[in-house]
């Protein structure tokens, strides 16, 4: 299994290489010049700023040694400076990363909770009223864009129950209750979704352990259903839900954006949606690179997690 | 995307759709969808759309930009779906943004199959280094967040029809080549394959040949839930401002819009979202109906 967790870490890095250079070759689609986008026509066409900006951006070296350059400045925490307000990028993601990674700390637990007891359900009570009813929630919830089910949270909340409170943030820090009662909605119209997701593998993954020898031992043996399924079967068959969340994660953390701006949350998301209309375009890149980033950590993690619950990986 | 790639890659579709229909038979299809009351459901949903699509101006009682004279109007036999704020009757615009929707959906998957389908059959069938390389490329785009690359790139390129349809196209390609790598690998070694090689058969001949209508009951079953998502995609860039510029009509868009207005009644955001949600769940429907159809294990369907 060591060996396992070293070749699972090694393969990081190439998709970490791989999604810096995607985000620092996002740069050069800008349409038209970097300079005068960034300075305005009249300061761009000075040929001493151009000159002066290209070298500050690093522009005046060929494109495979701008992007050493810049990997090295990330390395060191420099994610470059805001078009607009001058401020470091760091400072601005910082500010905007405990938020968004609550909303999806959140909707994971909503998704987990939603999911793997539906689809355990309906796996057990396979061809039941049951079963159907859970199957058809789950083609509902894998069909529902999280920005419409967001949406008519928002709407109906506000036509109908005026009292509650469904837009805009609470620090944590400030009020726990009231940020929860707020990171609430968002998290549960996004949890909603991969729950629904999770749900499917859960089902599929417990009929098929079900229907192993195992199993069938078990039951012959004369142990109780309840037994065979909790104790035997459900540690197998969750594994496979394990990794289905890793691989989730990337639409996880990039649902965060829609719901960031339905619901008036300052997140990451809504950084990169406001730095789009502003042409903001180190403030994109960098949040780009911190979600990027954080796909690949949950990936990793839930292969290592796998690894280190299901025996059998070491031989793979 | 210019009209020539376009005609180029759906008789790419056309010739997937002929091959895997012939593994089964019309009437092996036909008693299939009799005891998948889902399936049917499915494709029922994809077929209104479709023909909704091709019929929008027929359709639709107002042009998608008439102003009616009624703003904000609630639904009424006028108006099915009411109004919005500058007068455009919403039910026409439903109907006419279902070509926005399609029109980015489908050429986007088309041209993804067109590229990833090649690359998935040469890497499984080449394999070695080849392969590995490619599956380290993929590795870095699965990866992704696929919204925000989807936005990001948007924002870089500019909103277009044509630039949502390349960004997600070059998002689907690993998915789609995935999907055609590994039956390709299991295919290979088959009898039939090796002695088409040995009597000299050139690889894009056994590629098309014999690897393609081995593979495509998984492509059909990909490409239409590739369908549901990209529409899924189109609509979020769109409700965003990102992708179709209104005034061009876009269930997206017009969802988007309609939240400025939503406290003067539900109507404003419910169609244009329920549309969306129909019809991804129409593709969805279809994706699992065609799963099931092509299932070694399900009694019901082809041998294949």
């Amino acid at each position: 299994m060591g060996q396992y967790i070293i070749r699972r870490l090694l393969l990081v890095i190439p998709v970490l290489l791989g999604v810096t250079f995607l985000t620092f070759a996002m740069m050069r689609l800008i349409p038209g010049d970097i300079v005068t986008n960034m300075m305005g026509v009249t300061a761009g066409n000075n040929a001493e700023t151009r000159v002066r900006v290209l070298h500050e951006l690093g522009l005046d070296k060929p494109l495979l040694e701008q992007y050493a350059w810049w990997l090295g400045r990330i390395a060191h925490g420099d994610f470059g400076y805001s078009f607009i307000h001058g401020g470091p990028v760091l400072d601005e993601i910082l500010r905007c990363l405990p938020i968004t990674f609550e909303m999806c700390l959140l909707s994971m637990i909503i998704a987990i909770a939603i999911g793997v007891p539906l689809g355990v359900l309906a796996a057990v009570r396979r061809g039941r009223s049951s079963d159907v009813l859970v199957r058809i929630f789950a083609l509902l919830g894998i069909s529902a864009p999280s920005f419409f089910l967001g949406t008519i949270i928002v709407v109906f909340g506000a036509i109908y129950f005026p009292n509650v409170q469904t837009l805009g943030y609470v620090p944590f820090f400030k009020d726990p209750l009231a940020n929860l009662a707020r990171m609430f909605w968002p998290s549960l119209t996004l949890g909603l979704g991969i729950g629904a997701i999770l749900l499917r593998y859960a089902r599929a993954s417990v009929i098929e352990t079900l229907g192993e020898d195992y199993v069938r031992t078990a039951e012959a043996k004369g142990l109780s259903r309840r037994r065979v399924i909790f104790v035997h079967a459900l540690k197998n068959a969750l594994i496979p839900v394990i990794t289905a969340i890793g691989v989730w994660s990337a639409f996880l953390i990039g649902g965060t954006v829609l719901l960031e701006e339905i619901f008036a949350i300052p997140g990451l998301g809504r950084l990169v949606l406001g730095a789009i209309q502003n042409r903001d375009y180190p403030i994109i890149q960098g949040a780009v690179l911190f979600m990027s980033f954080g796909v690949a950590m949950v990936m990793l993690f839930a292969d290592l997690l796998v690894a280190l619950v299901d025996p059998r990986v070491k031989f793979a | 995307m210019t009209a020539i790639q376009q005609t180029g890659e759906t008789g790419a579709e056309k010739e997937i759709g002929t091959s895997a229909s012939n593994s089964g038979g019309v009437a092996y299809f036909l008693r299939f969808l009799r005891s998948n009351p889902a399936t049917v459901v499915g494709l029922t949903i994809v077929v209104l759309i479709v023909l909704m699509a091709a019929f929008a101006p027929e359709i639709a009682p107002y042009g998608a930009n008439d102003n009616t004279g009624q703003m904000l109007a609630a639904p009424s036999w006028d108006h099915l779906f009411g109004t919005n704020v500058q007068g455009r009757d919403l039910f026409s615009r439903v109907v006419l943004g279902s070509r926005a929707s399609l029109g980015v959906a489908f050429p986007s998957v088309a041209l993804a199959l067109a590229i990833g389908l090649p690359i998935g059959m040469l890497t499984g069938f080449i394999g070695g280094a080849f392969d590995s390389l490619f599956i380290r490329l993929f590795d870095i785009i699965f990866a992704l967040p696929t919204i925000l690359f989807a936005i990001a790139l948007v924002a870089y390129l500019g909103p277009s029809t044509r630039n949502l349809v390349l960004t997600i196209a070059v998002l689907y390609i690993p998915r789609v080549a995935m999907v055609a790598r590994s039956p390709t690998l299991s295919v290979k070694t088959r009898e039939f394959v090796l002695a088409s090689r040995m009597f000299g058969a050139s690889m894009p001949w056994i590629l098309r040949r014999h690897i393609l209508p081995n593979i495509a009951g998984p492509i059909l079953i990909e490409a239409s839930l590739l369908l549901s998502t990209a529409l899924l995609t189109e609509a979020a860039l769109s409700f965003l401002g990102l992708g179709i510029q209104p005034p061009n009509p876009s269930w997206g868009a017009d969802l988007g819009k309609g939240r400025d207005f939503m406290e003067l009644g539900a109507y404003q955001v419910m169609f244009p979202g329920l549309m969306i949600m129909i019809a991804v769940l129409g593709f969805n429907l279809l994706g699992d109906g065609l799963r099931d159809y092509f299932d070694p294990r399900n009694q019901q369907g082809p041998k294949a």
